[in-house]
């Protein structure tokens, strides 16, 4: 059942997504009332599939279930496998709450309901396909699909200078998959016989292979690594290669912005986990120091740059930043409570960071301005939880995840990650603590800012959230209340996982 | 009695051609359609046949000047099917007025036997002739909107490649048959295998020869730099078989003369080696990195949207000389995928392209597009068939790049490999430049709405999409087939 499912999680977006396409034109005026019905019924069909697949697999075990393989390019090895595991479970389960909430948020949508509605459903199969799959060429496929969507939703439902920035997060995500690309196919001659296979190439030793260049032998390992890493660095984003995500931040819909910080972030370093500690143990041993210590500039730059915005969109692109360099820090501690915590952070900070974005958003379609500081320095908003309670209730909420208060999910990943970072350097819970205290500050500033203190003039007319926005965020914050409470299945769930990893480092 | 039997894709090609020449004179008002149906049942008819053939194994016809194995068989298919799509095209657009479209059905015609003999033939002056008479039909069709000063100029253009490449060409020949003294590909390869050896020099001019002309056919740099002003004059809905015919065949005489002429069979079935006293394939790897840049790098800065799909082919052809100078099985059959893929992305752009109502086509300059009236649906199969065309996923252009990519990186050409994933980079950026132009400029302008019903051209063009989506998923298959093509191709003698 279990290889059923994963092909409803794939292949059950993607149709609908074509139906969409093709055939809503010839639907007839009923085309807007049958697009919002057919892709929240696909998502959430594959996000329960997603859901049962995630909570019926067996607990205690490292191995990949509900495999699934068929061969595809014979000729060069290339096969259909996917299987769960502890690893991407905590994925598969932010995909699956993140994509019906954003299908859900677009629902009023003037212009090109179709489309924006499509290309979300693109972009969860695959996305899905991507935390998934267990061969490197299939995962790329579905890493280059999933970079499209986004460029045309920027560039068609963008504001401001929206083709500027889907342009540079166009060049950029070609780059990223070229040199993503690269390190596969490197990885893939080295190995003999060739194959694309994650659990072949594990047993690979790729670390004693070498391939000859211009009469120089160079190592895979090595190169490849770097090749990977500056990908994902580039994707993810991490400092210094994130100047295009404030581009896009400035200008694409709260949605999508949305599904950029909240997924495809954190599936970028889901998959730097899973291919560097697999493939390359030993390189990842030897550079453990300086994944933290970019790590630990990405939380200062995110987190002091944050500090001087006065632009929502922007302190939130900022403050993705901050987030990059905490699951950096847990992936460069090599420790087991650090790759557990880094993974469940970017489950939890996803969750977070997009139930941010969405009621950003909503606070631009009302208002029109997401500015919450005037140069001088002096309030944009004020008091808007006395207009608006339930909108500064469910940024409360959000908020105090992202800064992990307890009995929230933000608060079991911050914790995972300083008791991984403290086995590792009692002096990286120093940074921990130095990028939390900015980071709290700036965000509890921004939430002081426009909610609370006298009311602004102009914000009188600002409405609350209707029963609509309150169902499709519903969602997010029980969930980060669930992660929160009780972190415990998946928990036991990523943990064989993250041990049989860091076997093959140590 | 057996011969002409396995010529009988081309005489059935032939006999389509002279009735379409009566219908275009016994009939008047119905000539337009019955012309064009004619043209269609006679590549229908040559396809079946030619399928057929394959169950008779190889075999070399009229003194061996023909030879029929795998690999003509694959680009007979290849160029019947790109017969079919031209004269569907040819019926679209507005750019060639309906009365005189059954002329250029008939040069399509023509041109696609020409194409199917050329691919098929082992003397080098009946390639000669081929490609001559491909070249004209080209020409002629790239001259075919009369009122367009582009078009004039295009073909010019492919008047001159035309005639620079076949006295290219026939000189190669001529040289090679005072130093061999035969025309036939098998008996010089026999000749060579039986001990004649050449020069130095005389090898490298002969090769020079043969790569310049076949370089200009194929648009290979620096004789590429032709091919986008061709395939921006030309009128849209005539590209199809401009663009993909006289590269293809170019490809196709390429690997069968090189093959034979400058290569030799290894104790290894599915791999060949180098057998001229120079390393030729050092040559054709500079020009294949050439290509993919310089092809690149002019695509990302174009301003017209017919010109960056031109400069995308040449990107295209420099791809395909990758896998042929690997010389082993796996390299060429990787580049027949590669042309069964382009053959059905560059149909379908030029399909929707042939919709656009303007002459003077699409043209971006900044963030300001000459608006089009493009419907949504015409506009989310443009994008598909662009970003195949760019090599992303999911189409099948990844898996051709890939193996494309993958059979030079295994015979130890790594800095080309790494010029490839450059140019597959700046191809995407220049494709996606465009895709997003096309979505967010194609605004229905008012008056120049489209008010007649599409459903026929649209049905076409997503089976296009569903084949190359088929293409992707049973790539294997459509490898193996390709890998099969090439078994054959050396014949020491006939059967």
């Amino acid at each position: 059942m279990g290889s059923h499912l994963t092909e409803v999680m794939i292949f059950l977006p993607v149709i609908a997504s074509v139906f969409l396409g093709l055939f809503s034109g010839v639907i007839g005026g009923q085309e807007n009332k049958i697009t919002k019905q057919v892709s929240l019924a696909a998502s959430v069909l594959a996000s329960l599939a997603a859901l049962i697949l995630v909570f019926t697999i067996r607990r205690g075990t490292p191995e990949i279930q509900a495999d699934e393989i068929i061969s595809w390019v014979g000729a060069y090895s290339i096969t259909y496998e996917v299987g769960v595991d502890g690893l991407n479970a905590a994925m598969i389960l932010l995909i699956a709450i993140i994509f019906p909430v954003l299908i859900a948020s677009e629902w009023t949508a003037k212009k090109g309901l179709v489309g924006i509605h499509s290309l979300f459903l693109l972009m969860q199969a695959s996305f899905f396909g991507v935390v998934l799959s267990q061969d490197l060429f299939l995962q790329f496929f579905f890493l280059a699909l999933s970079s499209l969507p986004i460029h045309f939703m920027t560039a068609i439902w963008g504001t401001g200078k929206k083709e500027e920035a889907a342009f540079r997060y166009m060049v950029v995500m070609a780059l990223s998959n070229a040199l993503i690309f690269s390190a596969l196919v490197l990885v893939y001659y080295a190995a003999q016989p060739h194959t694309f296979s994650m659990k072949t190439l594990a047993a690979a030793h790729l670390s004693t292979k070498v391939f000859p260049f211009f009469s120089y032998d160079i190592q895979v390992a090595p190169v490849s690594f770097a090749l990977l890493a500056l990908g994902v660095a580039v994707r993810a984003p991490v400092w210094p290669f994130h100047g295009w995500f404030t581009r896009v931040a400035e200008t694409a819909p709260a949605s999508v912005f949305a599904a950029l910080c909240s997924v495809n972030l954190p599936v970028s370093f889901f998959l730097f986990v899973r291919l560097a500690y697999t493939l390359f143990p030993e390189t990842v041993t030897q550079v453990s120091f300086w994944i933290v210590v970019l790590g630990s500039i990405n939380l200062f730059v995110g987190g002091f740059s944050a500090a001087g915005q006065r632009e929502m969109k922007k302190l939130i692109a900022y403050l993705s930043l901050t987030g990059s360099g905490l699951i950096l820090l847990g992936i460069g501690s090599l420790s087991q409570a650090g790759i557990v915590g880094a993974l469940y952070e970017c489950l939890c900070f996803g969750l977070g960071i997009a139930g941010l974005n969405l009621l950003i958003g909503l606070i631009d379609e009302r208002s029109g301005k997401t500015e919450f500081k005037t140069a001088e320095g002096g309030k944009v908003f004020g008091g808007l939880i006395h207009q608006a309670p339930y909108l500064g209730l469910f940024a409360g909420i959000m908020v105090s995840s992202l800064l992990g208060f307890p009995g929230l999910g933000g608060f079991v990943g911050y914790s995972l990650l300083v008791v991984g970072s403290y086995s590792v350097n009692p002096v990286m819970v120093l940074v921990l603590s130095l990028a939390g205290l900015i980071v709290t500050y700036l965000l509890f500033s921004a939430f002081r800012n426009v909610f609370f203190g006298e009311v602004s003039e102009a914000e009188m007319s600002l409405a609350d959230l209707s029963l609509r926005e309150k169902a499709y965020l519903i969602p997010l914050v029980l969930s980060l209340m669930a992660f929160g409470v009780y972190p415990r299945p998946l928990l036991e769930l990523m943990r064989p996982t993250a041990i049989t990893l860091l076997s093959t480092v140590k | 009695m057996r011969e002409i039997f396995f010529l009988l894709p081309e005489g059935i090609l032939f006999f389509t051609l002279i009735g379409m020449f009566v219908s275009e004179v016994a009939y008047r008002e119905e000539k337009v359609r019955l012309v064009a149906a004619t043209g269609f049942f006679g590549i229908a008819a040559a396809f079946v046949n030619a399928v057929l053939l394959y169950r008779f194994g190889a075999y070399q016809a009229f003194d061996r000047a023909i030879a029929i194995d795998g690999l003509s068989l694959f680009f007979k298919l290849f160029f019947l099917i790109l017969g079919a799509l031209s004269l569907y095209s040819s019926q679209q657009g507005r750019e060639i007025p309906r009365g005189i479209r059954s002329e250029t059905s008939i040069l399509i015609v023509a041109g696609t036997l020409a194409l199917c003999l050329g691919s098929a033939a082992a003397n080098l002056v009946l390639i000669w002739i081929c490609l001559l008479v491909v070249n004209v039909v080209i020409t002629v069709l790239a001259g075919y909107a009369k009122g367009s000063r582009f078009s004039v100029e295009a073909a010019m253009k492919s008047l001159i490649v035309t005639v620079v490449s076949a006295t290219l060409f026939i000189f190669a020949v001529a040289y090679l048959f005072h130093l061999t003294h035969s025309v036939n590909l098998f008996e010089i390869h026999q000749s060579f295998q039986k001990g004649l050896a050449l020069s130095y020099r005389a090898q490298l001019v002969v090769f020079m020869l043969f790569l310049l002309s076949l370089g200009l056919q194929a648009a290979i740099f620096p004789m590429s730099f032709w091919a986008a002003d061709v395939y921006q004059g030309a009128p849209t809905n005539l590209i199809v078989f401009i663009s993909i015919g006289g590269r293809a065949l170019g490809i196709s005489a390429l690997i069968r003369i090189f093959m034979l002429v400058f290569s030799q069979p290894t104790a290894t079935l599915e791999q060949w080696k180098v057998s001229s006293a120079f390393d030729w394939t050092q040559i054709v790897a500079l020009c294949a990195g050439l290509t993919m840049s310089v092809g690149a790098l002019l695509a990302v800065f174009q301003k017209s949207a017919k010109r960056l799909v031109g400069h995308l082919c040449v990107v295209q052809t420099g791809f395909l000389l990758m896998g042929v100078l690997v010389l082993d099985e796996m390299g060429f059959s990787a580049v027949l995928f590669g042309l069964w893929v382009d053959l059905f992305t560059l149909a379908g752009v030029y399909f929707v392209y042939s919709e656009m109502r303007r002459r003077e086509f699409f043209v971006l300059e900044g963030a300001e597009v000459l608006k089009q009236n493009l419907p949504m649906p015409e506009r989310v199969l443009l994008v598909i068939f662009l970003v195949s065309l760019a090599g992303l996923p999911p189409f099948p252009g990844a898996v051709s790049r890939f193996a494309l990519v993958g059979a030079a990186i295994q015979h130890g050409w790594h800095f080309l490999a790494l010029v490839a994933l450059v140019a597959t980079t700046l191809g995407v950026v220049g494709v996606l430049r465009l895709a997003s132009g096309i979505v967010l400029f194609s605004d229905d302008a008012p008056g120049q709405r489209l008010d007649e019903k599409r459903t026929a051209q649209r049905a076409v063009t997503l089976v296009l999409v569903l084949i190359l989506v088929l293409s992707s998923v049973a790539a294997n298959p459509i490898l193996h087939f390709a890998a099969r093509s090439l078994r054959y191709v050396f014949l020491p003698t006939s059967i």
